[in-house]
């Protein structure tokens, strides 16, 4: 299984950017404009930004202080799962997914879910404060109650002690702001459709969206079910329009969903059509 | 159906030959769901603190030593709650509210006499209500139904052993609050770091199961008591419930204060699966201290001779890498002229070890308790043997995603009135699959691998039962 980011073929893309083109609204011409662009922004130019913290600040860099503050509260709570190495193997890890995915995150792995980074990259700092903040439906709780502070503490100490690498702290992924033309509409959702079939997500997620394979396995060789797509809790990588994008283009690092960031190079408002679809599938 | 209805023994065969010949194969499970409450609060599954409920995982053991948050986040998940200062309101009644029906579809008993057959579901209903008022003040409320219950008659000093079947609705074993003398809080420093990290000291107040910090806790069976069974004629005891051992009274004709007969399987003192005192414990690093003071024995509200029953308990937990962890815990239990033998007021001192290991899927876990009752009368101290013993092991493991296999082996070296005590070996093998996480189907075999008698303890060979466990 390839867990790397998948290129559709050219002859694919071709047919699919001839089919944007055909339904198209004017919204490439717009994109520069309503785009995002991380990579080698600086943070004075920095445009809106999806990931930002929720006060809306940049996230801060790691220092010694939040390290010793993360490791306080890692030691008393996260560890159960993730254990005291940060090798996923806490006590209580196995039995959320006894004989099946998921498994708490091995962070000395530098394999990460959640990311708006590239396939195969680490995550953003912002990455790792996200999922702490929000939690992960089903599996991990939300730790909002800790504060943007206490937060930024966590991601510091297992950035610090487990990945032990430098975080990127930009992307070449685009992220298309979801406003204006690339809002919901149902011609949006309809040639969502279409891409779902073209780049093969019926292959994992079925006809129908509920995730129709069964012999699925993860990098950890573990039993994994593709995600149900008409039912929105099932969403681990967050539910919102943004989140089911960032999931979309950064696959999901670990599991068999390749991310379709290089598909959707340079028509990357085209994903909006395929999280219309998704969302179409659970009425939202 | 309740209080043992009594059906012929080719209906319950038949009954055993439907669930593991035809309902179990058929029912596919379904995929892991957020349950009852705490589930639903923190969207999560029930695996996230449970082995199977109810019993908990290491990170379940860490939420209920925090006074049901997440440690360190006070309240984790303030999205779903209300905050008016520092009140929180909860907004939907779902995230505090949950329900547990248990009971035995069929049971068998044979090899004793007289061979039974019974159908007693739901035999417990219980319904939950738990969450937190503040960051410090948490609930627990339970309510419970409870039929074939089994109670107590009072005696008249000569008299040391009649019983009755009831059914039950009113406070469940649990009913109290608990506060956090010390919370976290945001403010930071390096001072905080200095010195183990200190969870609590919590205090609970109420209704109480105060061996829920025990390394094993009374409340959170897997294998579920098989109810015992009482002449409805003459009071007399058929057969005792089958419960854990360890945490059991062990004396036959010991009576409470108020002088009712106490089954010999009751779980009594710190092993009570709920009584009124008060209790605080403390987390100091791997260390968890407890102290507490509980309400005469089994007197429920009343307390005969106003004194109470002191205990101590500390726990070292271990482990926390390479899927493994573990506990031992080691108890004494004071009960201060808390029980009755013949006419006499008696002190109750018990004492006594738990241990348990999480390794992988897999979960053994015991305990060994012993008991001596001083204070007998010269009369009664001849024929009574005033000393006992109750060993309760078991093993869980994880075959599949949905499937739990459990060996349990119980023992108990009986005290009380020499001429009627018996003691006790049974070995209990359970599988149970799991539907949903919140659902289970179960068939379990409780092995007398001790004499067969006719005594209550004694009197059957097999004791097989198929059952219901639903959470919600």
């Amino acid at each position: 299984m390839n867990f790397k980011s998948k290129k559709i073929d050219y002859s694919l893309a071709l047919i699919l950017t001839a089919s944007i083109f055909m339904t198209t609204d004017g919204r490439t011409q717009e994109m520069d404009h309503s785009t995002m662009e991380e990579h080698g922004s600086s943070p004075s130019e920095k445009k809106p930004l999806m990931e930002t913290p929720v006060n809306g600040e940049v996230v801060k860099p790691i220092d010694d202080m939040a390290v010793m503050r993360g490791e306080m509260i890692y030691k008393m709570s996260c560890f159960l799962c993730h254990g005291k190495n940060g090798e996923g193997d806490g006590p209580a890890s196995r039995f959320i997914g006894p004989y099946s995915h998921p498994r708490p995150n091995r962070f000395t792995s530098g394999v990460f879910k959640f990311r708006s980074t590239e396939s195969g990259e680490l995550p953003m700092l912002k990455d790792l404060m996200r999922t702490i903040r929000e939690g992960i439906p089903g599996y991990m709780p939300s730790f909002r109650n800790l504060g943007e502070d206490g937060i930024h503490a966590v991601a510091s100490y297992i950035a610090k002690a487990f990945i032990r690498e430098e975080l990127p702290t930009s992307t070449t992924i685009k992220y298309v702001k979801h406003v204006g033309p690339y809002t919901y509409s149902a011609k949006s959702a309809w040639r969502g459709g279409i891409l779902y079939n073209i780049m093969k997500c019926n292959e994992c997620h079925g006809a129908d969206g509920k995730g129709g394979r069964t012999d699925l396995k993860d990098e950890r060789k573990i039993l994994i079910h593709p995600v149900d797509l008409t039912r929105q809790e099932t969403f681990g990588n967050g539910t919102r329009h943004e989140d089911i994008y960032r999931t979309i283009m950064t696959g999901l690092d670990g599991t068999p969903m390749p991310g379709y960031n290089d598909a959707f190079r340079g028509e990357e408002d085209s994903a909006w059509d395929l999280v219309h679809f998704i969302l179409s599938l659970q009425g939202r | 159906m309740q209080n043992g209805l009594k059906v012929n023994t080719l209906t319950i065969h038949l009954i055993f030959f439907i669930m593991t010949g035809f309902i179990i194969p058929v029912f596919q499970p379904a995929s892991v769901e957020a349950i009852p409450a705490f589930a639903r609060k923190y969207d999560m599954s029930c695996t996230s603190c449970h082995t199977k409920p109810p019993r908990l995982n290491a990170f379940g053991e860490a939420f209920h030593m925090a006074g049901y948050q997440i440690p360190q986040t006070q309240e984790g998940e303030l999205r779903k709650k209300r905050q008016i200062g520092r009140i929180h309101s909860e907004t939907e009644l779902m995230n505090i509210f949950a329900m547990r029906t248990t009971g035995n579809i069929a049971e068998s008993v044979s090899g004793g006499k007289p061979p039974e057959s019974n159908i007693a579901f739901p035999r417990e209903i219980e319904l939950y209500f738990a969450g937190s008022f503040t960051n410090n003040i948490s609930y627990f409320f339970n309510l419970s139904h409870e039929s074939r219950r089994i109670s107590g008659l009072a005696s008249d000093g000569h008299n040391h052993g009649h019983f009755e079947e009831t059914s039950e609705f009113g406070l469940g074993k649990e009913f109290f609050l608990m506060f956090n003398l010390r919370p976290s809080d945001s403010e930071f420093s390096h001072k905080k770091m200095k010195g183990p990290m200190v969870m609590g000291p919590m205090i609970m107040v109420g209704k109480i199961d105060p061996s829920t910090n025990f390394s094993y806790s009374s409340n959170r069976q897997l294998i579920l008591d098989s109810p015992g069974q009482v002449n409805r004629e003459s009071g007399q005891m058929q057969r005792f419930t089958l419960s854990p051992y360890a945490f059991s009274a062990k004396f036959f004709g010991v009576q409470t204060g108020e002088g009712k007969a106490i089954e010999v399987t009751k779980a009594v003192l710190y092993n009570t699966t709920g009584s009124y005192g008060i209790d605080s414990h403390a987390m100091i690093g791997g260390l968890m201290l407890q102290a507490g003071l509980m309400q005469g024995i089994l007197t429920n509200g009343s307390d005969v001779n106003e004194k109470k029953d002191p205990y101590l308990m500390a726990r070292i937990n271990f482990g926390g890498t390479h899927y493994f962890s573990g506990s031992v815990s080691g108890l004494v239990n004071w009960g201060n002229d808390t029980a009755r033998v013949g006419t006499q007021l008696v002190d109750w001192f018990r004492y006594g070890f738990a241990g348990n290991i999480k390794y992988k899927l897999l979960d053994i876990y015991g305990a060994i308790i012993w008991d001596t009752l001083s204070g007998l009368s010269a009369s009664d101290a001849a024929q009574f043997d005033d000393s006992a013993m109750g060993l309760t092991i078991e093993g869980d493991f994880l075959l599949t995603d949905y499937d739990l296999i459990s060996l349990r082996y119980d023992h108990m070296d009986a005290g009380g009135y020499r001429h009627e005590k018996a003691d006790g070996r049974v070995i209990t093998l359970q599988l149970r699959r799991y539907f949903r996480d919140n659902f289970a189907l179960f068939l379990k075999d409780s092995i007398n691998v001790g004499r067969v008698s006719r005594n209550p303890l004694q009197n059957y060979r097999h004791l097989i039962a198929a059952g219901i466990d639903f959470d919600f």
